[in-house]
């Protein structure tokens, strides 16, 4: 990993077209703005990594789960 | 063409109706090509998403309006791109569920939803940005969970493709 040591208002640039800087610092958090390209998606990284958790719980769903399931569903249409 | 799956056995499915999702799901990027499959109870609002490649790889999934009527999945324009749409109404999206194992909780992922564009048969798994949608969004919640214990899983006779 590239560690960089970066003051208040400085930039980091990425390849020709991304920019990050450091736009504030309030105790233990970082305000960071990033400036990229449209077609570059930036995620934090914990929300991919709340959704790839979710999807391997959601794979090992078996159709006795699913059947299971249904029973509440009826219940809760009627 | 018949494919091979471990929860529903053979099931003859339309190729013509396989969505490929260039970029798979998070968590299982090797697999790209999948078909939603009805489940067999057809008043049921849960569907199977069955991946082409892993037979044993499956998730549930359903409609999110059903449950959250004023749902609206932003979706970065980008992400649109990646499955050749313009026009995000155009876009079929569909969530995730998760069923907690003693069955006392359902969840959909409002945060994942699945995007699919109909006409090129291509999807994704979009992200949104804000964290004002939940990933374990409760849509069934009992208090008293009681463990019967669940026979183990059996594949299911019918489990027909579903026209999009």
């Amino acid at each position: 990993m590239l560690i960089l040591t970066r003051k208040l208002g400085e930039s980091i640039t990425i390849g020709d077209d991304i920019k990050v800087t450091v736009l504030g610092v309030f105790g233990r958090q970082v305000r960071i703005g990033i400036e990229a390209p449209a077609q570059v998606v930036v995620h934090r990284e914990e929300i991919y990594h709340k959704i790839q958790e979710e999807n391997r719980m959601a794979a090992l769903i078996s159709p006795v789960h699913l059947k299971k399931v249904g029973t509440f569903w009826k219940k809760i249409q009627k | 063409m018949e494919i091979e799956t471990t929860r529903f056995g053979h099931v003859e499915i339309d190729e013509h109706l396989i969505l490929t999702l260039p970029e798979g799901i998070l968590g299982f990027e090797d697999c790209k090509r999948y078909i939603i499959l009805d489940h067999v109870d057809k008043e049921s609002p849960f569907k199977w998403f069955q991946s082409i490649e892993d037979p044993s790889l499956a998730f549930v999934i359903t409609d999110p309006l059903i449950f959250v009527p004023d749902y609206k999945a932003k979706i970065h324009k980008e992400e649109l791109k990646g499955i050749e749409l313009s026009d995000a109404t155009k876009a079929l999206i569909v969530v995730i569920v998760n069923i907690k194992r003693d069955h006392s909780e359902i969840t959909i992922n409002l945060q994942g939803p699945l995007v699919i564009n109909p006409e090129k048969k291509l999807a994704k798994q979009a992200i949104m940005r804000t964290d004002e949608s939940a990933v374990r969004h409760v849509i069934f919640s009992q208090q008293t969970s009681h463990n019967q214990g669940v026979p183990p899983s059996a594949p299911e006779k019918v489990a027909k493709p579903q026209s999009l």
